[in-house]
């Protein structure tokens, strides 16, 4: 075959065969997302790591110029109070609101497995939240949680005497608000995984159990829940891995305060890097917590893969 | 008798339906305030006890976000919105238009060709799953040397990035549905793989080609802390906007929530338009209805 061709073969005719070695299916279909991941991830990578042994301030001159430090960013990391109490706080925030969200989720989804009237239009409905602009979710929600606004009215409309809890200007209170924002916000996302879980169960295991006179919280327990242990496991897996990275929502409320009471990790790298200018400290901060995640990540999407495989 | 002639869907008890109230209620109420709140007039704003049917629409609200000043005795100035919508709008398209490409070629590696092996998929997955802001510092570097900052572009690339994972996993979803000997059939007939991809199985994915790119145009427009970082003065996208106009003149309530409102219309529209897709493609094509 090849004499033949040979006759004909100009640059086109040479590119098409290159296209169909292996090599060059990878050139073409992978190359551009490679290309892209390098440039934004993986080259910047690699410059985080220069200066996160750097001392770099902006103001300070030129970043190549910086002074050595001697891996004593990463002493200050370690020794970083402030920090170390964001990361516990992201935890915390992740998994109350996850939690919650999940068991609000799954009660929905279980009401939205029988049939009623409107289904469709109130499925529609009940998804809204999550398509929101995160900003505009904590716009919205740091105009109901003003002390002299609607949360506080009607709370106290319910209990019958007026309350004015400062809620954004108070640690507690201010934490419990972002929560309630991102609880708010992402109860469909549980909601719309487990309606769908549910909707793909079998139907004879359940009929089996119905016919052996097992009750409905019987058969819930110890044959749907079973059965959805997987996808379970994907949607916190996901929506956990989401939470970790709360940054609009209290930043936009909180700003990360009262004081520091509700910075999360992404709000103090934010603050130390680019409000106060400290982008070598701020690379050892960004480098130890990327590697800290990585370390939860690549376990933790392991299901997510196996799942596609299958 | 098959199976499926017995399923008897039961109908929804009266617990279900204080269920779906309650539900409904604490769902709407944040929707009805914002709403409620961008068409209230400077009066109605801050008082005690809260109002909540404002006493009559005041679209003017939504007409100072685009001729902006102070036409309606506003405090402080309305900035005018038109220039975010638009940078919104340019970065959105281009970041979903440039990922949905990336994403596509490399669903097709990975979905036919099984290319990237062990590695590939989860650097995939972790670029997800990493917080956006472990990266802004080198990226704000690397922006300054390739003069990438506050430019489209610039965003356009991050965004594309940081979007690639969902395209590529929700796009593999898709084309692993197409079976692999309609190509296979091709390939007899002469095309090369890659042709048969494009020639072939494209056309059949089309539908998922469009709900893919929905759904990243409903990400990028939402992106706000790549904006926040990569963008200064020249670029200026609707989230960037939303928190200056909270934190420089936090008391312009009506305008706020009306820029609100203008911000999440087409983010409801197009949700609506791929809700058959939305597990698939927030689960990164894990879960499949």
């Amino acid at each position: 075959m090849g004499s033949i061709v040979t006759k004909d073969r100009t640059w086109r005719r040479r590119l098409s065969d290159f296209i169909d070695t292996s090599s060059g299916r990878f050139i073409i279909l992978h190359g551009p997302i490679y290309v892209i991941l390098y440039l934004i991830l993986l080259f910047p990578f690699l410059l985080e790591i220069f200066l996160s042994f750097s001392n770099w301030e902006p103001g300070r001159g030129e970043w190549w110029l910086a002074q050595f430090n001697y891996g004593l960013g990463f002493s200050m990391v370690f020794q970083d109070v402030r920090l170390w109490y964001s990361v516990g706080r992201t935890f915390l925030i992740s998994g109350v609101a996850v939690c919650v969200e999940f068991v609000l989720g799954l009660i929905g989804a279980m009401v939205f497995s029988r049939a009623f009237f409107g289904k469709r239009i109130l499925t529609s409905v009940f998804l809204i939240p999550m398509f929101f602009m995160p900003v505009v979710v904590a716009y919205n929600f740091w105009m109901m949680f003003q002390p002299q606004g609607p949360i506080n009215f009607l709370v106290g409309r319910i209990i019958g005497k007026d309350i004015i809890i400062p809620w954004l200007s108070e640690g507690g209170p201010a934490l419990a608000a972002i929560i309630v924002a991102d609880i708010w916000q992402w109860t469909p996302f549980m909601f719309l995984i487990m309606t769908s879980g549910i909707l793909a169960l079998p139907e004879n295991p359940i009929s089996a159990a119905k016919v052996l006179g097992a009750s409905e919280w019987q058969i819930f327990r110890y044959v749907k829940l079973p059965m959805l242990k997987n996808i379970i496991i994907i949607a916190f897996v996901i929506r956990f891995m989401e939470a970790l990275k709360l940054f609009d929502t209290a930043f936009i409320m909180t700003g990360g305060g009262p004081g520091f009471m509700t910075e999360t990790l992404s709000i103090y790298t934010y603050i130390v890097s680019i409000s106060n200018g400290r982008l070598g400290y701020g690379s050892s901060v960004a480098l130890v917590l990327l590697i800290l995640i990585l370390f939860i990540v690549t376990p933790a999407v392991r299901p997510i893969l196996r799942r596609r495989e299958v | 008798m098959s199976a499926e002639e017995e399923v008897v869907v039961e109908k929804q008890g009266a617990v279900g339906w204080i269920v779906i109230i309650v539900g409904l209620v604490l769902t709407l109420f944040p929707i009805f305030w914002i709403l409620s709140t961008s068409l209230k007039s400077m009066g109605e704003w801050v008082t005690y006890p809260p109002i909540f049917i404002p006493e009559r629409a005041a679209v003017e609200n939504y007409v100072s976000l685009f001729i902006g000043a102070s036409q309606a005795g506003f405090i402080a100035r309305v900035p005018v919105v038109t220039r975010a919508i638009i940078d919104s709008a340019i970065c959105g398209v281009g970041g979903t238009a440039l990922s949905l490409i990336i994403g596509l070629l490399a669903a097709f590696g990975i979905s036919r060709h099984r290319m990237g092996g062990e590695f590939f998929p989860i650097f995939l997955l972790a670029a997800r799953m990493a917080p956006p802001i472990v990266a802004i510092v080198p990226l704000i570097v690397l922006y300054s040397i390739l003069g990438l900052v506050d430019t489209h572009i610039g965003l356009i690339l991050a965004y594309a990035c940081f979007t690639s994972p969902y395209s590529t996993w929700m796009m593999a979803s898709f084309i692993d549905e197409v079976p692999r000997e309609l190509e296979d059939s091709a390939q007899v007939d002469g095309l090369s793989a890659v042709e048969s991809h494009f020639k072939v199985t494209l056309p059949l994915v089309k539908g998922g080609v469009a709900a893919t790119a929905l759904f990243l145009f409903i990400l990028n427009w939402s992106e706000f802390i790549l904006a926040l970082c990569l963008s200064h003065v020249k670029i200026l996208t609707i989230p960037v906007q939303v928190r200056a106009f909270v934190w420089y003149s936090g008391m312009l309530y009506g305008p706020q929530s009306a820029l609100g409102v203008v911000a999440i219309i087409p983010l409801i529209i197009f949700s609506l338009l791929i809700q058959r897709y939305l597990v698939r493609g927030l689960t990164f094509g894990a879960i499949r209805k």
